[in-house]
């Protein structure tokens, strides 16, 4: 039966293999856009929970989440002081954080300067280590901690170690136009990668009173807040807020993660409804291949029934083709999806990888490449998802076909 | 797959059969298949 099926899909070639490309291609979808979703889902967590999950970060209203806003409050040093007397909470480190063009011979560098206490680095990511140098000793406002992109860029001239890095920092209050500024490199940090609002490796680090001298601003950007225990952060975040109503805002790592995975979890639910419906179309593609083949072959099955094939055989014969496009169909439609969620991957990671934004990218990638997840079940799913319809698909025509009368069929013009 | 007893396809042209069957369907008839279809059918000759 099988041998008779695979016989037929062979005789017809061309048809055969444009109702496998259809199948192929719907299920290539599938893998590709699931896989690549839940690589960006992957990327995206991984980078929230490179920050501690027990830092809040507290930040002015009317910034990156409420551009809305009309508060004009300031984060101070008596907010530090109040932030710390809350129960739970350990400490809180405030600081300043600006855009900045680093000028490195002749090309310039997008980056970030951020000033806070430098000994607050490792305790807010995890696992950040210093590839080389140490870091400023307390009271020295010329030094600073240097990015891993920083000091390697990807075109220009690299930074080593005691080197001054001259830049151009934007958003000062008061001074429209950048300020230039110039610190000595006295540490280059290891590849670190992304982690929540910071793209550690694009980022130059200065102590916080260098900050203060360079903004002229008691007024912080915003201020780390470390909880004692995680199980303590929900509180403490309903405690800031009590307190300071719309004036700021308060972001949570796991917070955060929870609303992104959500989000990412239904643009996977999106993106897999859109492979479903290629799939849909393909599956009328096998239902309208086998209808005319089995119309094409009634003279084939009158001689088959004559000759003693039972209907049930017949029936078997035609779903057997149609199972078998469904087979073919699927594991080119594998090999097509796993080429296409690494194109996909690359370009993912081009949109995420921007300056300012989450910035998805590993360590030491400039625009970062996500990496697609194939679990065992996206796999076992697009393997066995494709034959599935393809069968259901035959069984329609395969139906007709072993239903035909053995005689008209015979005489059928 | 067995052909029924007494039941035959016997190639007469290029494309064409006789099928004699003695089956539920006692028919003896010439009939014109596709060419693709004759290899698939002749090694069901009884």
């Amino acid at each position: 039966m099988f041998k008779l099926a695979y016989k037929a899909l062979v005789d017809r070639k061309m048809r055969s293999a444009l109702t496998i490309l259809g199948i192929a291609v719907g299920s290539a979808i599938i893998l590709a856009l699931i896989a690549s979703s839940s690589g960006l889902n992957a990327s995206i967590s991984g980078s929230i929970e490179k920050t501690g999950a027990n830092v809040l970060t507290i930040r002015n209203a009317g910034g990156f989440f409420e551009r809305g806003s009309t508060s004009t409050y300031q984060l101070s040093q008596q907010d530090v002081n109040y932030l710390t007397t809350i129960p739970g909470v350990v400490a809180a480190y405030p600081f300043y954080s600006y855009g900045a063009s680093i000028n490195n011979g002749g090309t310039s560098l997008q980056a970030s300067v951020v000033g806070m206490d430098l000994s607050v680095l490792s305790v807010l990511y995890q696992g950040l280590t210093v590839a080389s140098g140490t870091f400023p000793e307390l009271g020295d406002t010329t030094s600073a901690v240097v990015g891993w992109q920083v000091a390697n860029p990807t075109s220009g001239t690299p930074i080593g170690l005691n080197q001054m890095v001259s830049m151009s920092v934007s958003g000062i209050k008061g001074s429209a136009g950048g300020v230039s500024y110039t610190v000595l490199a006295s540490a280059i940090l290891a590849p670190y990668g992304t982690a929540l609002f910071a793209n550690i490796d694009d980022t130059v680090y200065i102590p916080l009173q260098a900050a203060q001298f360079l903004s002229k601003s008691p007024y912080f950007t915003g201020i780390y807040v470390i909880v004692d225990n995680t199980d303590d952060v929900t509180t403490v975040q309903t405690d800031i807020e009590t307190y300071y109503s719309t004036n700021v805002r308060v972001i949570s790592p796991g917070q955060i993660l929870s609303s992104i995975q959500a989000i990412t979890g239904q643009l996977t639910l999106f993106l897999g409804s859109i492979g479903a419906v290629s799939l849909f179309v393909a599956t009328v593609g096998i239902v309208n291949t086998m209808y005319v083949s089995v119309m094409e072959r009634t003279r084939e099955i009158g001689i088959l029934k004559a000759i003693g094939y039972r209907p049930r055989q017949i029936l078997g014969m035609f779903l057997s083709e149609a199972a078998l496009t469904g087979v073919i169909g699927a594991f080119c439609g594998l090999a097509l999806g796993y080429v296409i969620s690494f194109l996909m991957g690359g370009m993912l990671g081009g949109i995420g990888g921007g300056r300012g934004g989450f910035g998805f990218g590993g360590p030491g990638e400039a625009g970062g490449v996500i990496q697609p997840v194939f679990s065992t079940e996206l796999i076992l799913f697009s393997l066995v998802f494709p034959v599935v319809l393809a069968t259901v698909a035959g069984l329609y025509p395969a139906w007709r076909a072993s239903k035909m009368n053995a005689v008209v069929a015979l005489k059928y013009e | 797959m067995s052909v029924g007893i007494q039941s035959q396809i016997e190639k007469i042209g290029g494309n064409t059969l006789i099928v004699s069957s003695a089956n539920q369907y006692p028919v003896k008839t010439v009939v014109a298949v596709s060419l693709e279809a004759m290899p698939r059918l002749l090694p069901l000759r009884a």
